[in-house]
């Protein structure tokens, strides 16, 4: 009867001793568990960039813009992007001559971008590489942005907007990358008359000249 | 003989510079590619997405698919979508200010199709320098039929799909999934409308069978 009792006891006793034995046999087996991050071959200080964007989210006009922009880089994961400036073009879609035709509607003039400046924070919180058809190495960097921009519209004049996006860059050598962002403005009802917020996306890529991140 | 041993003289730095060249082979031009660490087979997706491009209409669609991947470079997805349709501020004032009848606006009801997927990037990336993360970028290639309907008459229009997206993976069975594909919609067979873009952003998960096992 004693040996009955004792049996669980004998048999609860050897698994909470192997149970640690275990517990190191899988730390041996998978050493995959250890993330080495290795040192980035390439880093920011001073970036000059050359943009060149589109504004696709007004149905009436879609803008074509140039912009020039600098940004200083604090660490690997901080910048200010200091300042950037850029001018537009619209080019009208078919929306207006689809109202005309379709609906007999005359559409009233559109307010469009002019030109817009403004500066934003950047975080960096991804840097990473990436294998080619596992034949080249490619290094880059995705990173978040927020900031606030001064648009002139053509009708309701200078508003200011509050903006957050992303993008991502990808390295060609110390001093040259090239830069893809995607923001969305939020612009405020102040200014020329207007009560609604209103919205502008901007999609953009750039030539990125960087100086002393490096050296 | 002076001229002999003055290009002996030339000659034999020229040797030893090019041994030394041999010798000292710049590391930079060595590239160590890893083995990859999540590999794709039999993969299935649930996503959620966007349709953007028409003036008058947004469109939200929830879509399920199936894709088989030959190997790290190619695969082939079937999908499939059903779309609910949000009225624009525009199409809003058409019909209440100009008494537009609502059958004049077309709007996607489902859509079905088939994609390559060309997978050419796959990497790595630090996360605040203390996680390292995978993940891919592919293209996509296919086609699709489209239903749209104005509320009164179906019709079905096929397209031809071009876009692409990026994958980052959770382990080796998941992985999140955004994609963003441009539909050119073709004109019905014996119909006078035109070619019309339906651009669709979407972002699901997706689960992955067979692949790193």
């Amino acid at each position: 009867m004693s040996r009955l009792c004792a049996l669980p006891s004998f048999v609860a006793l050897a698994l909470v001793v192997s149970a640690p034995a275990f517990a190191q046999t899988q730390e041996l087996e998978n050493p995959g568990v250890t993330a080495a991050v290795q040192d980035r071959p390439y880093r920011l200080l001073h970036e000059l960039d050359l943009w060149f964007g589109v504004l696709p989210l007004d149905a009436f006009y879609t803008g074509i813009y140039a912009q020039v922009g600098y940004v200083y880089h604090f660490t690997d994961r901080f910048a200010w992007q200091v300042g950037r400036g850029a001018y537009g073009l619209a080019a009208r879609s078919s929306l207006r001559g689809e109202l005309e035709r379709n609906f007999g509607v005359q559409p009233t003039a559109n307010d469009e971008v002019q030109f817009f400046v403004g500066s934003d924070v950047m975080w960096k919180p991804f840097y990473g590489k990436l294998a080619v058809m596992n034949r080249a190495v490619i290094h880059g960097e995705i990173h978040l942005l927020a900031g606030a921009t001064l648009f002139r519209f053509t009708n309701s004049g200078f508003r200011p907007g509050i903006n957050i996006g992303g993008g991502g860059r990808i390295f060609v050598n110390k001093y040259v990358s090239f830069r893809l962002d995607i923001t969305h403005n939020v612009v405020l009802p102040t200014g020329g008359g207007t009560t609604s917020f209103g919205n502008v996306l901007t999609v953009n890529l750039a030539l990125a000249l960087n100086f002393g991140g490096n050296d | 003989m002076h001229r002999a041993i003055l290009i002996v003289c030339l000659l034999v730095p020229v040797f030893a510079w090019g041994q030394s060249e041999l010798l000292e082979a710049p590391p930079s031009s060595v590239n160590a590619l890893q083995d990859r660490a999540y590999r794709l087979q039999n993969e299935f997706t649930v996503m959620v997405g966007f349709l953007p491009s028409d003036p008058y209409t947004k469109g939200l669609f929830a879509q399920g698919g199936y894709a088989f991947h030959f190997n790290d470079y190619f695969g082939i997805q079937a999908r499939g979508a059903y779309a609910v349709s949000l009225p624009t501020s525009l199409r809003n004032q058409l019909e209440r200010d100009f008494t537009v009848l609502p059958t004049a606006f077309s709007r996607v009801l489902f859509f079905v199709g088939g994609d390559l997927i060309f997978r050419p990037l796959y990497g790595k990336l630090s996360v605040g320098n203390r996680f390292v993360v995978h993940g891919e970028v592919h293209l996509l290639g296919g086609g699709s039929g489209f239903a749209f309907t104005d509320g009164l008459t179906p019709s079905i229009r096929p397209a031809i799909d071009i876009g692409g997206g990026g994958r980052l993976f959770l382990g080796k069975n998941a992985s999140l999934r955004l994609d963003l594909v441009n539909h050119i919609v073709l004109a019905a067979p014996g119909s006078m409308t035109g070619i019309t873009n339906v651009l669709a952003l979407n972002f699901g998960l997706a689960v992955n069978f067979g692949g790193t096992e």
